[in-house]
C-alpha cells in the first residue's frame, strides 16, 4: 500500500464548511493567545538576558513597550477580521473592492503578530514551545483564504497538512523522550521527580496534585505510560479518522494535568488540537436540524420485523411530532435514500432532510433530539464527537442483544453475516 | 472525515483535485519539521524545534544554579528573581550558558544581575553577586525542599 494511498483520505478531508470552521476557530487561538500574552513587560529584558532566535537576529534589543503592544493590537484586530469572517462574501462596494484583500491577509496577519511577539519572548533564554504548534499548524491555512461565492475547491489538504503537523508534533515529542531517556521515562521514578524538581521551581495550577503524584510512584509511572503512549500514538489521527476525538479529548486530558501539576501554559496546543480533530461542523449541522421548535423532518429508518425496534421507533414518532418521520425499512425506497439493506438490518439510520444518512449511536442522537425536551439534551451529548468511541460499542452491544431486550423477539436477531455478532 | 458515521455519503467536495502547489507547500513544511527534529538546530530555527519536552532523565538528584545575594552587613539570602520583572524571569536558562562563557562574558551576566538586585534590594542591600552550580537531592517527600550536597562558586561580582 503506497503513502499516497494511505494518506489520500487526509487530503480529500473538507468541505468548505468544514474548512470555514477549522479556519476561523485557529484564527480565534491566534487572537486569544495574543490577548492573553502580556507582550509588554517583554521591554523590561535586559540585553545582557536576551538571545534573540535566528528569526529576529536583525534586532538589537528587545522593541520599547508601545511597539509590542502596537504589534500585539495589530495582531488581535486581524484575528478579530479573520474569525468574523468579513470580505469573505463582500456585499457592499467598498467590501467588494478590498473585501477579498481582508478576507484573505487578516489571518496571515494575525499569524505574523504573534509568530514575532512569541519570538521576542523566546528571546528570553528559554525555547518557548506554548505556541509552537498552533503556529506551524496553522502554516498551512494562512495559504488558502475561505471561498465566498467561487467554484467548489478542494480544501481538504490544507486542513489534512495542518493535522499531519500536529502529529508529528506530538509524535517528536515522544520520540524525544525515547532518544534522550528510553523507555524508563515511563517505566522508572523519572515522572515522579519531573514533578517533585517542577514544584521546586514553578508555581503549579494545582500544588497538591503535584505533591500527590510525586509522592506515589505507581501513579506517576502510570501518567508516564499514558503520556508516552498518548504522544507516540498520535499519528494514528492520519489514518484512522474515527479516533480523532478520542485524541482531543486526550489532548485535553494531557495539557490540563501539565496546567495542574506543573503550571505550564499549554491550552494554545490544546485549542489548535480542538479545532483541527473533531468534525465540528458536521455536529453541528445535526443540532441544527433537530433542535426544538424547528420543523425539518428527518426519517428514522429502523427494522420493522423486530418489535423491540419497532416499540422504540413508535416511541419516537409519539414524541417527535412533525419533526421526525419513522418508517420501516421494508416500506421504503432504498436505493433513493442512499442505503443498503445490509446495513438497514444491522442498524438504525437517520435521514437528514438534506439527505445526509447517519447510522447507529448517530442516528439514535437525532432520533432524541428531534423528540425535544430533555431527550434533546441527551441526544446533544450522545453525539459529542470525544464520546463517539463509547457511544458506538455502547450502541453495538444493545443492537446485538435487542432480542433479548423488552418487547424483543427472535426476529430482532441480528444476521449472522454482522461482524459485531459473537 | 466529513463527519458522517458509517454509510455517510462523501460530501461533494471531495470530488475536486487540491491546487498542485499544495503537495509540495504541505511537503516543505512536514519535511523542515522532520530535519529541525532529526539534526536539532534548537533555537536557532525557531518556531522550528527538536520538541525536548521533559525528554531529559531526572533523577533524585540534580545539579542548577543559585544566585546569592551579600548584603554589606555579611548577610547571603538568594537573589528575589520574581521581584526583578519578566526580563530575568528565564535566569536559569542564561545560567546554564556560564560554565561555557568566557570570564568576561561570566562578568557581564553577573553585573547584569547585581544592578537589577541593587533596583530592588538598594545598594546596602548588595555588595556582592555569587552565582554557584549547586547539586541537590530530592527528599522522601514532595512537600519537602531538597538538600543541598555540593555547591561551587562560578562567578562572583560587585554591582
Amino acid at each position: 500500500m503506497t503513502a499516497a494511498r494511505v494518506l489520500g483520505p487526509l487530503w480529500a478531508d473538507g468541505s468548505d464548511r468544514r474548512y470555514r470552521i477549522v479556519r476561523r476557530g485557529l484564527a480565534l487561538v491566534v487572537g486569544l493567545r495574543l490577548l492573553f500574552g502580556s507582550f509588554a513587560a517583554l521591554a523590561e529584558q535586559p540585553a545582557s538576558q536576551t538571545r534573540f532566535p535566528g528569526l529576529l537576529r536583525w534586532l538589537d534589543a528587545v522593541p520599547p513597550a508601545p511597539v509590542l503592544v502596537a504589534v500585539q493590537a495589530a495582531g488581535l484586530l486581524a484575528a478579530a477580521v479573520a474569525v468574523s469572517g468579513w470580505g469573505v462574501r463582500a456585499t457592499g462596494p467598498w467590501a467588494r473592492r478590498w473585501g477579498g484583500a481582508v478576507a484573505t491577509g487578516a489571518l496571515p496577519l494575525a499569524w505574523l503578530a504573534l509568530l514575532f511577539l512569541t519570538a521576542v519572548k523566546t528571546s528570553g533564554g528559554k525555547i518557548q514551545h506554548n505556541d509552537v504548534l498552533l503556529l506551524l499548524a496553522a502554516v498551512p491555512v494562512l495559504l488558502v483564504p475561505e471561498n465566498g461565492t467561487g467554484p467548489r475547491r478542494n480544501v481538504g489538504w490544507p486542513i489534512g497538512a495542518a493535522i499531519a503537523v500536529a502529529a508529528l508534533a506530538y509524535c517528536f515529542t515522544g520520540v524525544a523522550k525515547l532518544i534522550h531517556t528510553g523507555p524508563s521515562w515511563a517505566f522508572s521514578d523519572n515522572v515522579r521527580y519531573v514533578m517533585y524538581w517542577s514544584a521546586q521551581t514553578s508555581r503549579p495550577g494545582v500544588p497538591v496534585l503535584t505533591e500527590l503524584v510525586a509522592d506515589h510512584g505507581w501513579l506517576a509511572m502510570a501518567i508516564g505510560v499514558l503520556t508516552l503512549g498518548f504522544e507516540l500514538g498520535f499519528p494514528a489521527v492520519l489514518v484512522l479518522p474515527r479516533v480523532r476525538p478520542l485524541f482531543a479529548a486526550g489532548a485535553v486530558a494531557l495539557h490540563t494535568g501539565t496546567w495542574a501539576t506543573l503550571g505550564i501554559d499549554y491550552w494554545g496546543w490544546t485549542l489548535t488540537v480542538l479545532v483541527l480533530l473533531p468534525d465540528w461542523g458536521g455536529e453541528a449541522r445535526a443540532v441544527r436540524y433537530a433542535r426544538p421548535g424547528v420543523e425539518a423532518q428527518g426519517l428514522l429508518v429502523h427494522d420493522g420485523d423486530c418489535a423491540f425496534c419497532t416499540r422504540t421507533a413508535t416511541w419516537v414518532a409519539r414524541r417527535a411530532g412533525r419533526r421526525a418521520t419513522v418508517a420501516p425499512w421494508a416500506e421504503l425506497d432504498l436505493a433513493a435514500l442512499g442505503l443498503t439493506q445490509d446495513q438497514v438490518l444491522t442498524e438504525v439510520w437517520w435521514v437528514d432532510p438534506d439527505g445526509r444518512t447517519v447510522g447507529g449511536h448517530r442516528a439514535v442522537a437525532r432520533a432524541l433530539r428531534a423528540v425535544g425536551g430533555p431527550w434533546w439534551v441527551l441526544g446533544t451529548v450522545l453525539a459529542l464527537p470525544p464520546l463517539g468511541p463509547i457511544a458506538r460499542p455502547a450502541y453495538a452491544l444493545v443492537a446485538r442483544h435487542r432480542h433479548r431486550l423488552p418487547g424483543g423477539t427472535d426476529a430482532c436477531r441480528l444476521p449472522t453475516s454482522h461482524p459485531g455478532r459473537p | 472525515m466529513t463527519g458522517g458515521g458509517p454509510g455517510e455519503r462523501a460530501t461533494e467536495d471531495q470530488g475536486v483535485r487540491p491546487p498542485v502547489w499544495a503537495g509540495p507547500v504541505a511537503g516543505l513544511l512536514l519535511g523542515a519539521m522532520v530535519v529541525a527534529f532529526v539534526v536539532p538546530v534548537r533555537f536557532e530555527l525557531w518556531p522550528l524545534t527538536s520538541w525536548e519536552l521533559f525528554s531529559r532523565p531526572r533523577a533524585s538528584e540534580q545539579a542548577g544554579y543559585q544566585v546569592e545575594v551579600v548584603a554589606t552587613d555579611g548577610t547571603t539570602s538568594p537573589l528575589p528573581f520574581d521581584r526583578l520583572g519578566r526580563g530575568h524571569r528565564h535566569w536559569r536558562a542564561f545560567a546554564v550558558t556560564l560554565p561555557a562563557a568566557t570570564p568576561a562574558e561570566r562578568d557581564r551576566r553577573c553585573r547584569s544581575w547585581a544592578t537589577a538586585a541593587v533596583g530592588v534590594l538598594g545598594a546596602e542591600g548588595v555588595a556582592e553577586v555569587r552565582v554557584l552550580r549547586v547539586v541537590k537531592r530530592a527528599a522522601d517527600r514532595a512537600a519537602d525542599p531538597p538538600r543541598i550536597v555540593d555547591r561551587q562558586v562560578l562567578v562572583r561580582c560587585r554591582p
